[in-house]
């Protein structure tokens, strides 16, 4: 296997230093600022509270702190329930082929075609209660078919290599083949749609917050991106309730895509070491 | 061809379904729901049981699914999508309709140009000439993607409207605005486009530009390209002929399959913006709770999904005739 390249390292370490500066700071910082009515209105950033507030009197800095973690755990488990529905699809469809990988390559490609927004929005509107798990579960449910896709055209160039052949002759069982000897060389791709799993998750959770929808009673990034667009505060000049959740979320994406780049150089090598 | 075309009927068949069916599968009742936060906002509403048995029986929701998805059919062929719940005299449709050119018209300009614009950019840094110039953007580029489009709006307002003023943060028109083919309606129109379509530019591009990137890479490569260079082709000549032309034939299938999500992301974007296509639609009747709207936007949605994969589909063959001699 190639090794891995620094942007692979450089995202990694952006990723986790975030959540550790998140979860760290909570512990010393009063959440509970996050109320309603906690400070006073529309404070610029300055003594009275680090990041300001916005129109409601919530602190910015408790916004922060309550509303990433919340993305971040949608995220993971989306990506990872996307991940595990993909590429256990995506390894039988390939490895099989038949009935059962013109199925799976039939409804994968519909859904691909489908707007998540689309469906994500009638189901938001119509659960009651969503939680953070049933969002998450949502949206892996419309992602799912990325990692197959990858998954299964990786199955489908290693079942006929020689030492796959050596396996079956010697009378492996296929499910241990499959997994014994056919998934440790999907590793890096799985390490790689995994990145982006999350990566569609947190995007699709982001933007059907931004419409105020969501899970239920959650305050997160997303969420704080809709009061901000509700009440202008482009437009009145509030930039310290826009730009924190802005900034958070663009070193979260950036972390995921630098990750996304140095894994890929592992799985394509010969796009990068020929240009 | 033919397994393709079954395969985008198929796509119709499963989206609508899911469309009726998912409300239908989730407990809760969007009427009762929406009428009952209709008068907490201070709305009067006369008679609730009664008009929530009317709209029932209205839209047969008192009648067995199998029913129910009958009328939901036959509905859909006549594009009766039903009555807005927030302004009741208002169709659906006409609602619809009346928000689709804007939609189309900012969809289509923009889409066009983040094509073009990545596709080239992309072409470009594979082949590797001018690397100094393309590296940088590529690199810009490929972090703005990583970003989702509505992001970039609450910059593009904050600078171009905020700060310098050169532009309008929200809407698709001035409110004093006179329709019509007139200069000023014109201008005013593209004006209020600009921060959108460089929302969804932005933010595109260079999705298209990593896939062109591979893509030529790999044409480079390949033998018919070489022996054109030991013809003493020129640079330019093969580049565009040759390179670009081959490279660009997945390309039209990537727009194909990146079509939903360039559609998620532009709704997302005029919702942000309050453009009167159909995401700003989508957002004002999210708000109100206007549940037909909403549904009929999805359906909508899903149709012209389909539609603009059929177009896809037969022109490929016009771009790639080894397809028209396959088939």
């Amino acid at each position: 296997m190639k090794k891995l390249t620094a942007s692979f390292y450089i995202g990694l370490a952006l990723f986790f230093l975030l959540i550790i500066f998140t979860y760290v700071t909570r512990l010393f910082y009063d959440t509970s600022l996050v109320d309603i009515g906690s400070k006073m209105p529309y404070l610029p950033p300055g003594a009275d509270a680090a990041l300001g507030t916005d129109s409601f009197g919530r602190d910015m800095l408790a916004s922060i702190l309550v509303g990433t973690p919340s993305t971040f755990q949608i995220g993971l488990i989306g990506g990872t329930i996307g991940l595990l529905i993909g590429a256990t699809l995506g390894l039988i469809s390939g490895y099989f082929g038949g009935k059962i990988d013109t199925i799976v390559r039939t409804i994968s490609d519909s859904l691909i075609t489908i707007p998540s927004i689309a469906i994500l929005l009638v189901a938001a509107l119509n659960i009651e209660h969503l939680t953070r798990f049933s969002l998450a579960t949502i949206i892996a449910g419309l992602s799912w078919m990325y990692p197959a896709r990858t998954i299964r055209a990786q199955v489908l160039s290693l079942k006929n290599k020689d030492f796959i052949k050596i396996c079956r002759a010697n009378g492996q069982g296929e499910l241990d083949i499959l997994f014994r000897d056919v998934m440790p060389n999907l590793l890096p791709y799985l390490a790689s749609t995994y990145v982006l799993s999350v990566f569609t998750t947190m995007i699709a959770t982001v933007g059907l917050e931004s419409l105020g929808l969501g899970v239920d009673g959650d305050y997160s990034l997303g969420t704080i991106l809709y009061w901000s667009t509700r009440k202008a505060a482009v437009v009145t000049g509030t930039w310290w309730w826009y730009t924190p959740p802005i900034l958070v979320l663009t070193v979260i994406f950036l972390s995921l895509l630098l990750m996304s780049i140095g894994l890929d150089k592992v799985v394509r090598p010969s796009d990068s070491a020929k240009v | 061809m033919r397994k393709k075309l079954f395969q985008i009927l198929i796509v119709f068949i499963i989206s609508i379904c899911i469309n009726f069916f998912l409300p239908r599968l989730i407990p809760g009742d969007p009427i009762t729901a929406s009428l009952l936060s209709r008068t907490t906002s201070g709305q009067v509403v006369t008679d609730m049981d009664k008009t929530i048995a009317m709209y029932k029986s209205k839209y047969g929701l008192d009648k067995p699914l199998i029913v129910q998805f009958k009328n939901y059919v036959s509905d859909l062929a006549t594009l009766d999508l039903g009555t807005s719940l927030a302004d009741p005299p208002q169709t659906v449709s006409s609602k619809i309709m009346a928000s689709l050119p804007w939609t189309v018209g900012l969809l289509l300009f923009s889409t066009l140009i983040s094509f073009t614009l990545g596709s080239l950019l992309g072409a470009a840094h594979g082949w590797g000439k001018a690397k100094r110039l393309t590296s940088p953007l590529m690199g810009l580029f490929s972090i703005l993607s990583s970003v989702p489009g509505f992001l970039l709006g609450f910059v593009f307002v904050a600078i171009f409207s905020q700060k310098l003023g050169l532009l309008p943060a929200a809407g698709g028109f001035s409110p004093t605005l006179n329709f019509g083919w007139t200069k000023t309606a014109v201008l005013d129109i593209l004006k209020h486009s600009i921060a959108p379509a460089m929302c969804i530019i932005f933010s595109t591009a260079g999705f298209w530009a990593i896939q062109m990137r591979s893509m030529t890479i790999t044409v480079k490569q390949e033998d018919y390209v070489k022996f054109a260079e030991s013809k003493g082709l020129s640079e330019s000549r093969i580049f565009f002929k040759y390179g670009l032309r081959n490279a660009m034939l997945p390309q039209i299938t990537n727009l194909g399959l990146a079509i939903s999500s360039v559609i998620s992301g532009s709704v997302l974007i005029e919702s942000f913006f309050n453009y009167p296509g159909l995401g700003g639609l989508l957002k004002t009747s999210v708000f109100n709770q206007d549940y037909f709207v909403v549904q009929g936007i999805v359906l909508f949605l899903i149709i012209s999904v389909t539609f603009v994969l059929l177009i896809i589909e037969l022109l490929n063959p016009l771009l790639d005739p080894t397809l028209k001699v396959n088939s």
